[in-house]
């Protein structure tokens, strides 16, 4: 599975949670094969039992008896524990209860399996998702807004290392923290293993150490109006150590459902898609989960409020507003040691 | 008229010549520049005053007084000479301080000299190349 990619680095890649994962380390020492081996379990681990398109998976058995205690793997309890915590600290806007509005507009399959039955009857013929113009505003889609209580799911230690878990009576969904915790246990079954690590869950990432050439990662932040498969140029490139690093926007997972566009950002309090606006939005964190977490919280806040919710709570956070502007936040200026004009 | 009458008058008139040169100050040259039978003759040279060149007291004193201002026209004439020399001095030593500056400076082109102007705006910096990516994560 890994690979020395030159003298100082050793690296895996290996596809799952429908993305391209990368373990690298820079400047091996010795275990760090073993290392790589682990924190590539850590993350199977979690596609495996976070996924809910898997009828067997442990997340699915949840879902299908939602207001049921199960007996879950450690994985499941502690992500539903985390996406709680995030769920309070956001106001109630990470709420993984957004699934019933993502099975109403047809993403109950894998995104590649979304795309395809939805370009079916995509007027325009496109062939790619990204295709489709501008960023969906869901005009058009059924809302279907959350219930108004708080969610409060119950986590509790079971035997054995698993935990006991009860969702409260509504299905969720993890997506919206699921790899930023794929990368938090990678990076930490990593720590050690060399000068330097990255854990790449596709998109969501760590960036261990002072990188590669010593004065931190040289993170690229993805341009959300590019195009897969050409050579694009970032819009800011990030030197981080220590951090993580995840970006939320509309580039990829968006798709039509009858005559509406939508994307999976949903606001759960309108129960449509949220961020009307806004493009894309990164945010650099200690922890790779939360980054995730304020990536996404902040794109639905939109374009009046992200500048404000960020210095609000001292975020290092860069957005792209629907007609293609890059901002920043003050804690992110630090980050970026170039920005494209 | 008698000749004793006409002696005296003559006397009296070659007494007068003499005190009324010597009281304009130049003696009897004056005299001989005025004197048309002279014309032919070279003019003389104007001998500078001085305080010996006569004796009456009230002249001695202003010539007195023209000699010290001389003095302390030579005197004010000297400070400014020195004054300027000092100048000099002070420039030629700025100009080669500043000429070891921008020879020091040229050896170090990091340490760019302040801009006052605002230049023409450099062409952007390509991206450096990132050693990873973070996009869309679904």
């Amino acid at each position: 599975m890994s690979a020395p990619v030159a003298a100082r680095t050793l690296t895996s890649t290996f596809r799952s949670m429908a993305s391209d994962i990368e373990l690298r380390v820079v400047d091996p020492r010795p275990g760090a094969d073993a290392a790589i081996e682990r924190a590539a379990a850590r993350v199977e681990a979690v596609a495996r039992h976070l996924t809910r398109f898997d009828a067997g998976s442990a997340l699915s058995r949840a879902n299908a008896s939602p207001a049921a205690w199960h007996e879950v793997p450690v994985e499941l309890a502690a992500a539903v524990d985390e996406a709680a915590r995030a769920h309070q600290e956001t106001g109630g806007l990470f709420d993984p209860r957004v699934l019933d509005a993502l099975l109403t507009w047809g993403y109950d399959r894998t995104f590649a399996q979304v795309a395809g039955a939805s370009l079916a009857v995509d007027p325009g013929g496109s062939q790619d998702p990204a295709a489709l113009p501008g960023v969906p505003d869901g005009r058009g889609a059924t809302a279907r807004p959350v219930p108004p209580a708080p969610w409060q799911p119950t986590v509790l230690p079971g035997a054995d290392g698993r935990g006991l878990l009860n969702l409260g009576g509504t299905p969720i969904d993890l997506g919206g923290i699921g790899k930023g915790l794929a990368a938090r246990w990678a990076a930490a079954e990593l720590e050690g293993a060399g000068a330097s690590v990255l854990v790449d869950a596709g998109g969501d990432e760590w960036l261990g150490g002072p990188g590669p050439d010593g004065d931190g990662w040289l993170v690229g932040v993805e341009n959300p109006f590019g195009e897969d498969g050409t050579d694009e140029e970032p819009i800011l490139v990030l030197a981080l150590t220590d951090l993580g690093v995840a970006t939320s926007s509309v580039r990829r997972r968006r798709w039509r459902t009858g005559e509406a566009a939508v994307h999976h950002l949903v606001d759960p309090r309108t129960g449509l898609p949220g961020g009307s606006g806004l493009a894309q939005v990164t945010v650099v964190h200690p922890d790779p989960a939360w980054a995730e977490v304020w990536s996404k919280t902040l794109f639905l806040t939109g374009p009046d409020e992200v500048a404000a919710q960020a210095e609000a709570r001292g975020l290092a956070a860069a957005w792209v507003t629907g007609d293609g502007v890059t901002r920043t936040s003050s804690a992110m200026d630090t980050a970026v040691i170039w920005r494209a004009r | 008229m008698t000749d004793r009458t006409r002696h005296g008058r003559r006397l009296a008139a070659l007494a007068v010549v003499p005190l009324s040169a010597g009281v304009l100050g130049t003696g009897v040259a004056w005299a001989g520049s005025h004197d048309p039978l002279a014309a032919a003759t070279p003019e003389p040279t104007t001998p500078a005053p001085s305080p010996t060149a006569t004796s009456d007291p009230r002249v001695d004193q202003l010539l007195s007084e023209v000699e010290q201002a001389r003095q302390r026209i030579a005197q004010l004439q000297a400070t400014l000479d020195a004054r300027a020399a000092a100048a000099a001095d002070a420039a030629a030593q700025a100009q080669a301080a500043a000429a070891a500056k921008a020879a020091a400076a040229a050896k170090a082109p990091a340490a760019a000299p302040k801009r006052t102007t605002t230049a023409a705006k450099p062409a952007p910096a390509p991206a450096p190349k990132p050693q990873t990516t973070t996009k869309s994560s679904g």
